[in-house]
């Protein structure tokens, strides 16, 4: 009887992981191969994509929904990110960084400025940021991952996501205070 | 709404955004290679072990212990149905050990090893024996309490006869 309700379990699970790859196993492709411009290691990406979709499975309610596409493509980009930053372990960018030119940043004056902006307009300004910045404050706020987290989840150092962050959050509240950074 | 939250919803209208300005399914060229379609089919038949073992519902515990109470119940029954047909042995020597010696008593004759002096388990040793004895030897026994007080029923004695009966034995009025 355990076994079967355990059966009913893994059946229900087992079809809603084939609905979602079926629904977006082509996005979640595109999503990496414009991070990886390489089909072989964007399929790996989308492969170790869906296989921490499986691991997450019990958070997605609906296959159909704005927030899963959204998610699965989120998945798919971040392992190409990782994949990407496995292959370049130091990138031009990310050494820039480490250099330690970091920008004083002004945390409660950033929270103050959010606060009396409207959803829409903040949405507008993370698209428009730099795509190592936007996905670290997508990541961040949208997922509520810890910088390690982040860091583990694209494989960059938990520094270079601390200063992403941060300069994303600058760059972001620069193009919400109407200036341009 | 902190700002903690207005981020999170701004972070969502952005990735909506950049899903909208996604091509579609038609326009992504992309034909899985032979590599890629088996590591799916296995990572898909093994969706069971990869999702992290998670709490069942109430529901489940509740319909699974109840299945599993029934199904030991339904394996037990014939051994405890087989048990109730045993005589406890303890039982019966505890019986027999009383009859007979109150029939002792009533004899006259006093126990074999009731000496006081005697270690008790020295003396139900020495009971049982005397109990084996008992049974082996004493044809009378047996015979004088079966036979006794019983009257032989003739053969053409009919129901209502034996309706009426007295309690002494007489058939008929």
């Amino acid at each position: 009887m355990i076994v079967y309700f355990a059966l009913i379990d893994k059946e229900s699970d087992r079809e809603k992981f084939v609905a979602l790859y079926e629904k977006y196993k082509k996005k979640m492709y595109h999503t990496a191969y414009l991070v990886l411009q390489d089909s072989y290691s964007a399929e790996d990406a989308v492969h170790e994509a869906f296989i921490s979709v499986a691991r997450n499975l019990d958070k997605i309610h609906s296959v159909d929904s704005a927030e899963t596409a959204a998610y699965m493509c989120r998945a798919a980009k971040t392992r190409a990110l990782n994949i990407y930053n496995a292959k370049k372990k130091e990138t031009e960018q990310e050494s820039f960084l480490e250099e330690g030119r970091d920008i004083p940043f002004d945390e409660p004056e950033f929270e103050r400025i959010c606060a009396r902006s409207e959803v829409a307009e903040i949405a507008k300004c993370i698209n428009q940021l730099p795509s190592p910045y936007r996905d670290v404050i997508v990541l961040r706020y949208l997922d509520d991952m810890p910088p390690r987290e982040i860091a583990s989840a694209l494989g960059r150092k938990p520094d270079t996501i601390k200063k992403q962050l941060s300069r994303g959050r600058q760059m972001l509240k620069n193009m919400l205070e109407g200036g341009k950074e | 709404m902190d700002f903690k939250e207005k981020l999170r919803q701004a972070s969502m209208a952005a990735e909506k955004n950049a899903l909208e300005k996604m091509p579609s399914d038609e326009e992504i060229s992309w034909t899985p290679s032979d590599r890629f379609n088996e590591r799916m089919a296995k990572t898909i038949s093994e969706i069971g072990p990869i999702m992290p073992k998670r709490a069942k519902p109430l529901w489940r515990i509740y319909a699974a212990t109840a299945a599993a109470v029934v199904v030991i119940g339904l394996a037990l029954s014939p051994l405890i149905h087989k048990s109730s047909d045993f005589i406890d042995p303890k039982e019966e020597s505890g019986s027999g050990l009383s009859e007979d010696d109150s029939q002792r008593e009533s004899e006259g004759l006093s126990h074999p090893e009731s000496d006081s002096t005697q270690g008790q388990e020295g003396e139900s040793a020495a009971v049982s024996e005397d109990h084996t004895t008992d049974h082996t030897t004493d044809d009378s026994w047996d015979e004088g309490h079966c036979t006794e007080g019983v009257q032989e029923i003739p053969s053409d004695t009919s129901v209502e006869d034996l309706s009426s009966a007295s309690p002494d034995g007489e058939v008929g009025s």
